[in-house]
């Protein structure tokens, strides 16, 4: 490309050099726009540029009377050195002279100076001594970096020639790896501010990861090694292979060209691909037609794809020059924790030997024990690894073995080493051989305002998230700790928002992909419909938590038929939370944390009857000290020994309790215990005016406690109650501890002292067997008992967990109220040799939520599907005959 | 030219939102906010456990319109706002000196 300087300009007038300025910028857009080389219309420009600079300083010497030899050098640093500026990029200039000259030419560079921001350029400039520049650059990255594609200019050639050789010594050689380490530093941290992620829906071409200045850590890094900045030299020293060499090139076109074009559209520094300029630059082209999505999306996969590989490269490039100390390999070789067979464990590192890379081609185990070996050691696989792993895939058979399905399951299982392991996965494309969907979302845009990244890129950041949540003191990491299944609700998230991109709902279509993908990694049938559950209601508990009034009971008791159990709602919990924070920088906040916070610890209220973990230690022991301080001994006894026992007793009741109960009740309770005989029942009942209700606490001996639940509840329904509420437990020795809230149908308003005596001697005998429960209940006026007309009837529904608790199967019940419910399904339970050890009963207008947690005769949770299944289905019979019963009405 | 500043309660927006939209409102902020004003917070207690929540969670809209809108505006909000409880919120009218659309610099009534 030539340059024609022939029409003489009067440069000395600064409307005449603005004016030069804005036709070359103008012919900069037309360049671009006929379709010419980026790079090449950035070396015109650039001589332009070139051209218009020397003018101004020559006009700045003449008007100083300073020759033009005087001893000084004017350089271009950075971009402007590599003859790389956009139209409006800042232009990196140096000047340098010897502190003598510095006093001569001092008037004359500020004259320059200022005529440059007359010109309306955007000067980056310093003035400096050589020593200076050497000191500087040893201590500013940046600076050190804009020295590598230094240029000459103007002035003495001798300056720049003796400032390139102090630099090249001092700063780039002094020694090489230690500039090398900075500038790999520098650069991560800026991967870091940028959202550490080539994906970016809006990304900064220049300075988000793959970006232009990944180019320009390729070429400082040459250059550090081989005193040449051409990636070439790279190839030459079998850095990289051809093909890489090759992408480099492509991409540094491809990238120049837009910057161009962000500038030249934007008429400024745009650096940034927003999506209005995605927009405009596909109209440009002709390619939005109808569908501008998919023509954005089209414009967006091939940045990606450019980018992608050049991040990669560049990573890879600087890992691989990257040697650990003497020290740093002794320590490793030391403390590493033993490394498996075939495989060392170098500084974080996991190298695998020659024999074993051998094996990976014939067997795609091999290849998944890279992977699980990687993220059990919490160790980064190598650049070389990963590229072989890569070339492999295309020759993975159809369907994975059922032993990569489970070495699979084993990596979603594991804590810290998930996330890199999962994105080396991800990057080798081994993740779209075990989940085929998985690539309909690589680099998918996502078209709204909403998200930073890409639906692969936020995927795999919903991982990070919830890593994170491990050991975190929040309600979160408390939920996360409590998850059982972490490699279901792992697994989930990688399929969150695999729906996307398809038409429909994207929860619904991703409900379906995750049952496929279930059957193909051979999930258990329980896990696999947990992970389609999930799937399909991620967005669910944001959308309550953020849109609806919590306080209204009616939508809690929905949701938390919707989740069912305790643990599913951890899962989505904790679900919700890692997708929001994932979205993009700054959407998380605290307001969102404690809206979400909010509903999941009122719906496990109840769903378990009892409040969240992260609470149950400090409630404990301000119980513990709350009972030990007002609790006064009834009988006279040693107040130390007396402090032992009630220590003792607390230890034996179980969290529910004390988590749920008034601390002072607690006290009372464990004085009744205390005085218990083997023979004796005691029983209080407490009216209270406010709610109109009685409730009778119950302590019995552990002779009384086998069937004690629905004896009460059937006593209690015999008389004609309705229960509101009930809780029941048993100590470690047997001892039944239970309290029911009721409200007696006898009467309006106060109930008497007489008729709560009455109930409670009624509730001793059926406790000590004087009388039966059935006896009283089917003598009892149930069916003179007012029923409540049903507008709506809401299915019931049961569901049995055995996850959420270490000690009890638990039992959820939503039904409608009817009378005799409870003892209806206290009778199940005891008819299938089942003890309900805590229950709690919750009734919300007309819908009740039971929980029981239930073990059975020798004190286990039931796991045998042949007893569950027909526990499931009486309690099923039962609650739908009694809601026909209702309906009929 | 009035600038209303309304605190309502979370779950409320979608129906303030649909409702201002329906008599012609064209543009708002919208802030995640906390606050509590008579409400004071409220305190759960659940058997003896007590939980004190300080700040409620809100939204904030702020609204800018013409003098001549104002009424209909802070009716709307209200009408769809209320749910008859403590802490419903409030809305907060001032007056404006000038608006500038930075794109186009268009000012005043234009501007909104």
């Amino acid at each position: 490309m030539t340059t024609d300087f022939s029409n003489a300009i009067d440069f000395s007038s600064p409307q005449n050099r603005r004016e030069f300025v804005a036709t070359k910028r103008r012919e900069v857009a037309a360049r671009q726009a006929s379709g010419a080389s980026g790079i090449e219309i950035c070396n015109w420009y650039s001589d332009q540029m070139d051209y218009l600079l020397q003018q101004m300083m020559t006009l700045a010497l003449a008007a100083y009377d300073v020759p033009a030899n005087a001893e000084f050098a004017l350089i271009c640093v950075g971009g402007n050195g590599r003859r790389r500026p956009a139209p409006f990029s800042d232009v990196d200039l140096l000047l340098v002279c010897s502190p003598v000259a510095i006093e001569r030419i001092e008037a004359v560079l500020s004259a320059f100076v200022r005529d440059c921001w007359d010109t309306g350029l955007q000067l980056g400039h310093s003035i400096r001594t050589p020593e200076d520049v050497v000191g500087f650059a040893n201590e500013d990255i940046q600076f050190a970096t804009s020295l590598v594609d230094m240029r000459f200019l103007m002035g003495q050639q001798q300056i720049f020639d003796q400032l390139d050789d102090l630099v090249e010594k001092k700063v780039f050689r002094d020694p090489v790896d230690r500039f090398v380490d900075a500038c790999v530093a520098s650069r991560r941290e800026e991967w870091l501010a940028r959202g550490d992620s080539v994906n970016q829906l809006e990304p900064d071409i220049k300075r988000s990861p793959g970006g232009l200045r990944d180019l320009h850590l390729i070429r400082w890094v040459t250059h550090a090694q081989f005193s040449d900045s051409n990636p070439t030299s790279l190839l030459e020293h079998n850095s990289i292979h051809a093909q890489e060499l090759a992408v480099l090139s492509q991409a540094d076109e491809f990238l120049t060209s837009l910057r161009l074009e962000l500038h030249c559209r934007a008429g400024l520094k745009q650096d940034v691909l927003t999506r209005d300029l995605q927009l405009e630059i596909v109209r440009s082209r002709g390619e939005a037609g109808v569908d501008f999505r998919k023509a954005i999306e089209k414009f967006m996969q091939e940045y990606f794809r450019q980018t992608s590989r050049v991040a990669e490269i560049a990573r890879r490039v600087t890992e691989t020059e990257h040697h650990p100390s003497l020290l740093a390999r002794i320590k490793s070789v030391i403390l590493s924790p033993r490394s498996p067979k075939g495989f060392s464990i170098l500084d974080g590192v996991l190298n695998a030997d020659d024999n074993l890379v051998a094996s990976l081609k014939n067997s795609p185990e091999r290849v998944m024990e890279v992977f699980r070996t990687a993220a059990q050691h919490q160790v980064a696989l190598p650049a070389e690894l990963r590229r072989v792993i890569g070339t492999l895939v295309a020759k993975l058979p159809p369907e994975p073995s059922r032993k990569s399905c489970h070495l699979f399951r084993g990596i979603l299982r594991s804590g810290l080493g998930l996330p890199p392991t999962l994105r080396a996965i991800y990057e080798t494309k081994v993740l779209d051989w075990l989940i085929p969907e998985v690539a309909e979302i690589r680099c998918l845009m996502q078209f709204n305002q909403y998200h930073s990244y890409t639906v692969d890129e936020h995927t795999l950041k919903t991982i990070d998230e919830v890593v994170a949540f491990a050991d975190d003191d929040s309600p979160v990491g408390a939920a996360y700790d409590s998850v059982r299944h972490k490699a279901t609700l792992h697994a989930a998230l990688i399929l969150h928002d695999i729906g996307k991109g398809r038409d429909g709902d994207h929860s619904l279509i991703g409900e379906q992909i995750a049952e496929k993908v279930g059957v193909r990694l051979q999930v258990a049938e329980h896990k696999k419909q947990m992970m389609m559950f999930l799937v399909r209601h991620h967005l669910v508990m944001p959308d309550i938590a953020f849109r609806r009034d919590l306080t209204e009971q009616g939508i809690l008791t929905d949701f938390a038929r919707l989740v069912s159990a305790p643990e599913s709602l951890r899962m989505l919990y904790v679900l919700s939370v890692a997708d929001i924070k994932a979205v993009g920088p700054d959407v998380w906040t605290d307001w969102k944390g404690d809206l979400l916070a909010d509903l999941y610890n009122r719906t496990m209220l109840i769903l378990s009857g009892r409040p969240i973990n992260h609470l149950e230690r400090e409630r404990l022991q301000l119980v513990r000290e709350h009972v030990k301080a007002n609790g006064v001994p009834k009988v006279e006894t040693n107040r130390e020994q007396w402090a032992e026992w009630v220590d003792r007793q607390l230890d034996d009741l179980p969290p529910f309790y004390l988590m749920m109960e008034d601390p002072n009740q607690i006290a009372h309770d464990l004085e009744n215990i205390r005085q218990l005989t083997d023979t004796e029942v005691r029983i209080e009942g407490a009216y209270d005016d406010e709610t109109d209700t009685v409730t009778y606490h119950i302590v019995a001996s552990s002779r009384y406690e086998a069937g004690s639940f629905h004896k009460i509840t059937g006593l209690l329904s015999g008389l004609r109650m309705d229960i509101h509420g009930a809780q029941s437990c048993t100590t470690q020795k047997g001892t039944l501890v239970a309290s029911f809230l009721v409200s007696d149908n006898d009467f309006v308003g106060k109930v008497s002292e007489f008729r709560i005596e009455e109930v409670c001697n009624a509730l001793s005998d059926v406790l000590t067997n004087k009388t039966t429960v059935e006896h009283i209940f089917r003598r009892s006026g149930l069916f003179r008992m007012k029923r409540k007309k049903v507008i709506q009837p809401v299915a019931p529904h049961v569901s049995i967990d055995n996850d959420c608790s270490e000690k009890h199967t638990v039992i959820d019940v939503f039904a409608m109220d009817s009378p005799g419910l409870l003892y209806t399904l206290a009778l199940v339970l005891h008819q299938h040799k089942l003890s309900a050890q805590l229950t709690r009963i919750a009734t919300n207008v007309d819908q009740v939520v039971d929980v029981f947690y239930v073990v059975d005769e020798a004190g286990k949770k039931i796991k045998d599907g042949e007893r569950l299944h027909p526990l499931w289905k009486n309690l099923m019979d039962e609650l739908q005959q009694l809601q026909d019963e209702l309906t009929k009405q | 030219m009035k600038k209303i500043e309304a605190i309502i309660r979370h779950y409320k927006l979608e129906d303030v939102k649909a409702a201002l939209t329906a008599v012609g409102v064209q543009g708002m902020t919208v802030s995640e906010v906390r606050g509590f004003g008579r409400q004071r917070g409220h305190k759960e207690t659940y058997r003896g456990a007590e939980y004190t929540v300080d700040f409620m969670p809100k939204v904030k809209m702020e609204i800018v319109v013409a003098e001549d809108q104002l009424e209909t505006v802070v009716n709307c909000i209200c009408e769809s706002s209320r749910t008859g409880q403590v802490g419903d919120g409030k809305i907060f009218v001032s007056s404006l000196e000038q608006i500038v659309r930075i794109r186009t610099g268009e000012s005043g009534t234009e501007a909104i």
